[in-house]
């Protein structure tokens, strides 16, 4: 199964994963990294090591908040590795897919990353211009 | 805010630099200069494709920074060169000139003495430099531009007098 690393700022990534998990359930091979204002980058580097280690016999979806914030960034820097994929702008929707679809094993992981990140940018509407659309 | 932006920030390139500075003041001009990021492609290439299309980033050792003073051939708009410490900073000052503006943005060093706010941790003989800079030049502790900066000499008197007590 593809394991899931969450790197966000602050509580967001740890409140996404409780939040995914009221839905779909407990989930298996997932780690939470938040990053608080008063962490440096070493140390968040050093956690995202040790959560990418825990995973080494897996491959590695890392969901990050903002792409070119502190924690997309420090994941990047892992894309070397072929088993490793970084989605930014992590969301409920995207989250739920990589969960859902993960307990596939025919899907591999970079058909989980696509269709994951097309679930979050898929699921941002304006709603007010799609009621006047179909009223 | 003068044009030329020193920044001391540990994280380089990120969301505050991004959406506070970058995007905000539309900065064409992003230097990073550090000792070990100048040898670092994979880094370097990851800080440029964040950036967005109308900013160039170029990076710089301290003694290359200094030799090419590329600061003073950029005549117009504004220019942000990042460092990651204090000690990095005093080390350009050679390059200063009074058309700048130094800013600590993000210092979370591993050790400190100081909580200057919640992301300003500095150690003691850092203040005390950062003291030494603020009596040429101001020095601000700004983390994003829309926010109102607050000159450093105010956190000093803050900090000595915590200390007093």
């Amino acid at each position: 199964m593809v394991s899931i690393i969450i790197l966000t700022h602050g509580l967001l990534g740890e409140e996404l994963y409780r939040t995914a998990e009221m839905i779909v359930g407990i989930q298996d091979k997932v780690e939470n990294i938040s990053i608080h204002s008063g962490l440096s980058l070493n140390e968040a580097s050093l956690q995202l090591e040790a959560a990418i280690d825990k995973f080494k016999d897996d491959c590695c979806i890392i969901f990050t908040d903002m792409f070119g914030g502190s924690p997309s960034n420090i994941s990047m820097a892992y894309l070397a590795q072929d088993s490793i994929e970084v989605v930014s702008g992590v969301n409920l929707p995207m989250l739920l897919k990589a969960f859902t679809m993960r307990m596939n094993p025919n899907y591999s992981l970079t058909e989980i990353a696509s269709a994951s990140a097309e679930a979050g940018r898929s699921s941002i509407k304006v709603a007010g211009s799609l009621l006047k659309i179909r009223s | 805010m003068n044009r030329i932006i020193y920044r001391v920030d540990d994280r380089f390139i990120h969301g505050q630099i991004l959406e506070g500075w970058v995007n905000y003041l539309n900065i064409p001009n992003i230097m990073i200069v550090n000792d070990v990021l100048s040898g670092d492609k994979i880094r370097t290439n990851i800080y440029k494709s964040v950036l967005p299309e109308s900013s160039k980033l170029s990076v710089y050792s301290i003694d290359d920074f200094c030799k090419k003073q590329p600061v003073s051939k950029i005549k117009k708009n504004y220019v942000m060169i990042i460092v990651d410490s204090v000690h990095d900073l005093l080390s350009l000052k050679k390059a200063f000139n009074d058309d700048i503006y130094i800013n600590i943005g993000c210092v979370v060093s591993k050790e400190y003495d100081i909580c200057v706010t919640d992301t300003v941790f500095l150690r003691t003989d850092e203040l005390e430099s950062l003291k030494e800079l603020a009596s040429s030049y101001e020095v601000y502790v700004h983390k994003v531009s829309w926010e109102k900066p607050v000159i450093l000499s105010k956190f000093i008197g803050k900090v000595q007098n915590e200390h007093r007590r």
